[in-house]
């Protein structure tokens, strides 16, 4: 037998116990201080957090934070109680035990944020809106970060950062000019723009971290990049064909299906804002639910990479390349 | 949970589960079809297998949105119902 058929078999045996032994063992290995003997180490814990409620966790933040055991508590005295009323209730009792489970849902496990927000935005949204704007603020930041250390090292002749950056500029100009035209590449920087935001976006998922989630997964970010698409298209086009022209060709071909045309471009706007959405969305919850089955054992990787890498590319691209294509239609028209 | 509210829950997850499983045989027959096309044409011209790979991707892409739909019904069905 050859080194790499050993190898594999190994991989193959260690696999086939590890999944066997995990749908019988409802134990988790954690390293730390054990809760128990107040030793350091190894030690074993059971799980009991059931999948429904990990999927609730993970999707459904704020409705898992109302529907947890201390909110229904305080909830059951007073049923018209917010969850603001409910935490400054515990701050004021000193009920040690209780800010504890609360505060292992609150993002940063810190009230005083969360009160913040809440004033604003209410019971059912504040966690979710919270944990989106803490992504897109790090996937701006990488962009941004990104973009600094390119700029600052520019050189005429070429480091590898520069090299690189260049290239997919090169190539992004390349296709922009294939489907738009040679005299419309100023389009190339929104569209690389789009197109990194939405990539880095998809591989920040892959950062196995608890907290960290594409914030494509919320479907607000998806319908905000899609009516900025929107918004472009229908801006160049009336720049280009005048306004009262662009007006006119909704009325085509005739007038009483105007509706219907205006309902069109809309529809746009649903059409790419869910398919990104549901992609990465039914992607995370594939990942969670299969590798909650198989207890987090070399199956999320593979999942990972086709979920992660292959489908959020390829999203990325086809989102960029279809709102290249909705502004091609509108403005190639004369040719 | 009374007996209502549990008739409720299980034909919603019946329903995710038709939802589902109906709405992704127009996508996986369509994304089969576009794939199987755009081999022909890079048997075919093989020089032009880079557009037609990006457009076939683009192609499959649009034909999966009803599956993406009927997914975010199910989703809905799931978590609302």
């Amino acid at each position: 037998m050859t080194k790499k058929k050993i190898i594999l078999i190994a991989i193959g045996i260690v696999f086939a116990v590890e999944l066997v032994l995990s749908f019988y063992l409802n134990f988790s290995l954690n390293i730390g201080t054990n809760p128990e003997t107040g030793k350091f180490g190894l030690y074993f814990t059971e799980e009991v957090v059931p999948m429904q409620d990990k999927i609730n966790e993970e999707t459904q933040p704020d409705q898992y934070l109302m529907d947890s055991e201390v909110v229904t508590k305080y909830k059951a005295d007073n049923p018209d109680w917010t969850i603001a009323n409910v935490i400054e209730k515990i701050e004021s009792t000193q009920a040690e035990e209780d800010l504890e489970h609360i505060k292992e849902h609150l993002p940063w496990g810190s009230t005083s944020v969360y009160l913040f927000f809440h004033k604003f935005l209410g019971d059912g949204k504040t966690i979710n809106a919270i944990r989106m704007i803490r992504m897109m603020f790090i996937v701006d930041l990488i962009l941004i970060i990104l973009a600094l250390m390119v700029r600052r090292k520019i050189q005429f002749k070429p480091g590898k950062l520069q090299v690189a950056t260049e290239w997919i500029y090169d190539s992004f100009e390349g296709l922009v000019g294939e489907s738009l035209g040679k005299e419309n590449k100023h389009f190339t920087p929104y569209l690389l723009t789009l197109f990194l935001f939405i990539w880095i976006s998809n591989m920040i998922g892959l950062v196995p971290i608890p907290g960290i989630s594409e914030p494509t997964r919320n479907l607000n970010v998806t319908i905000g990049l899609g009516i900025i698409a929107i918004i472009v298209v229908q801006y160049n086009a009336i720049k280009k064909k005048g306004l009262w022209t662009h007006l006119k060709s909704f009325a085509e071909p005739m007038f009483f299906l105007a509706p219907l045309n205006i309902i069109g471009e809309l529809s746009k706007v649903v059409s790419i804002a869910f398919r990104l959405f549901g992609n990465i969305m039914g992607g995370a919850i594939i990942i969670l639910v299969v590798s909650e089955l198989v207890r987090y054992i070399m199956v999320p990787i593979v999942l990972s990479g086709f979920f992660g890498l292959f489908a959020g590319s390829v999203q990325a691209f086809v989102f960029t390349m279809l709102a290249m294509s909705y502004l091609a239609v509108e403005i190639n028209t004369e040719e | 949970m009374d007996l209502n509210q549990a008739i409720v829950k299980a034909a919603a997850l019946l329903g995710a589960g038709i939802a589902m499983g109906i709405g992704a045989l127009g996508p996986g027959l369509g994304e089969g079809f576009t794939a199987g096309k755009a081999c022909e044409g890079i048997a075919r011209t093989p020089e032009n297998a880079g557009l037609i790979t990006r457009t076939m991707l683009i192609g499959q892409a649009v034909s999966e949105s009803t599956g993406i739909y009927s997914l975010v019904v199910a989703l809905l069905l799931i978590f609302t119902a």
